[in-house]
């Protein structure tokens, strides 16, 4: 590439022309503080805005088929991130929760604060549309006629390639973690639970990691993913994974506890209170937080009891009274980091044999890919893969 | 099926499968990428989705075969 070379002016204009180009190719916000990185169109997200909050912090606006509206990302740069331009770093993917944004951790959370001085990469994006009740991070059923909005789209298959085309990461499973609060403590789980192969560790912070393994959890999750998408998302009752009589399959293929032994080679943390007022509640408490954090207690329960019985480790924190608030998850952001950074620097190890499961009618694994040529749903199971060979069980074919 | 690459670009592999109603050795040339493809017959289509009143009546059968790559 030629460069200008020579005099102050010829410099002058060969800035103002890039920096024109840049303004043009990322929609920078006029009188914005210049962003430390250029962030391109990819992967079907297109950038529709660049807001350098502060050194670190940037907000971001994107648009993309998979939504009907324009998506936020918040993303938290390393300190010395420009300044050191062939450094790699591992992304921190962390998610809010239903009635939220991608703004919550930086604003009610204390995201920023805690990750200050951490080589690392944290990208915050909305699993909600304007703060709405969220779309548990699937692909929504939309009664039979799928569709708009596709969140599962956006975060694995635009998001994540977007995100290691735009920045400096450690682009594989090694360089990836994922954690959540409440909803968004369900899609940390669920997309590990989904692609083993893109994230070594996997966090919730009262999260809702069953809701399709036990007819408890199956009650609780329905009622309040229906009121969700009636009260807070102005749907139909089971527009996100279909109605249970019908589309149950659709619930458990997306459901932790019954991908669990998908999880095998996961890092995974759980933290969670039991709901009674803790020593990081307000007076008075807020009413809501107490049984939303009972019920979430129940459900991690159940996971983890699934878990040991697959003989799959966790790192299992039920820490008492606390309720479903954000000084909790704060907290459990602070107690987790040092784990999490510790895991970057030895991740867990890949499977010498593919293990995995699924009811998607074609999926890639670990670089297997497979279609499953049959007459309906149904769950089929790729194991004991490896250059030697493997089994494939189900019905129909694999192709 | 396609396997992830790590075998020799046009090379033959001998591919044995067996399983439900299937004992077959198959000729495979890995591919550019050194990928093997793989067609594996499991077993008749169940007709009902697994997990709704109908295939709960009929059952969700399920057929394993294995493969081995030599």
């Amino acid at each position: 590439m030629n460069r200008p070379r020579g005099n102050a002016s010829a410099k002058a204009a060969w800035l103002a022309v890039a920096t024109s180009l840049a303004l043009a190719n990322v929609g920078v916000v006029p009188g914005a503080a210049a962003s430390p990185v250029s962030l391109q169109d990819g992967h079907g997200l297109h950038v529709v805005g660049v807001q350098p909050l502060d050194a670190r912090l940037l907000a971001v606006t994107v648009s993309t088929p998979a939504l009907p509206g324009t998506a936020r990302i918040r993303i938290l740069l390393p300190a010395g991130y420009a300044t050191d331009p062939s450094r790699r770093y591992p992304v921190f993917y962390l998610l809010h929760g239903t009635s939220g944004g991608a703004e919550d951790w930086t604003t009610k959370g204390n995201a920023e604060q805690a990750t200050a001085g951490l080589p690392l990469i944290v990208v915050m994006p909305d699993i909600a549309l304007n703060d709405g009740g969220g779309g548990w991070c699937t692909n929504w059923y939309n009664q039979g006629h799928y569709g708009q909005p596709q969140w599962e789209t956006f975060h694995i298959d635009e998001l994540i390639p977007w995100v290691d085309q735009n920045l400096r990461t450690i682009a594989s499973r090694e360089g990836r973690a994922i954690a959540g609060l409440s909803q968004g403590g369900f899609c940390s789980i669920s997309y590990p639970a989904r692609y083993p192969d893109l994230f070594s560790i996997a966090l919730a912070y009262s999260g809702a990691p069953n809701i399709a393994h036990d007819l408890d959890s199956e009650l609780g999750s329905t009622l309040i993913i229906n009121l969700t998408e009636v009260t807070l998302d102005g749907a139909p009752p089971n527009s996100m994974f279909g109605d249970r009589a019908t589309e149950q399959i659709n619930w458990e293929d997306h459901d932790p506890d019954t991908l669990a032994p998908n999880l095998r080679n996961t890092d995974l943390f759980m933290y969670f209170g039991n709901g009674a007022p803790g020593p990081l509640d307000p007076s008075p408490v807020n009413p809501g937080a107490t049984p939303i954090e009972a019920l979430v207690a129940r459900d991690n329960v159940e996971f983890h009891d699934r878990l040991i019985s697959l003989g799959i480790p966790s790192h299992y924190d039920a820490y008492g009274p606390g309720t479903h608030s954000w000084p909790y998850w704060d907290r459990d952001l602070m107690w987790s980091l040092g784990p999490i950074m510790d895991d970057f620097a030895h991740p867990p190890a890949r499977p010498r044999r593919v293990n995995y499961t699924v009811a998607d009618p074609e999926y890639s694994v670990y670089g297997w890919q497979v279609v499953m040529y049959r007459p309906a749903m149904e769950f089929s199971t790729l194991a004991n893969a490896d250059g030697k060979g493997f089994s494939l069980a189900g019905s129909g074919t694999g192709l | 099926m396609t396997t992830p690459a790590g075998y020799t670009p046009g090379r033959s592999y001998k591919v044995t499968l067996r399983g439900n109603g299937v004992g077959t050795t198959i000729t495979v040339i890995a591919d550019p990428q050194g990928r093997l493809h793989i067609d594996v017959p499991l077993g008749p289509g169940n007709p009902y989705q697994q997990d709704t009143a109908p295939g709960i009546l009929a059952g969700t059968h399920v057929y394993t075969t294995i493969v081995g790559i030599g």
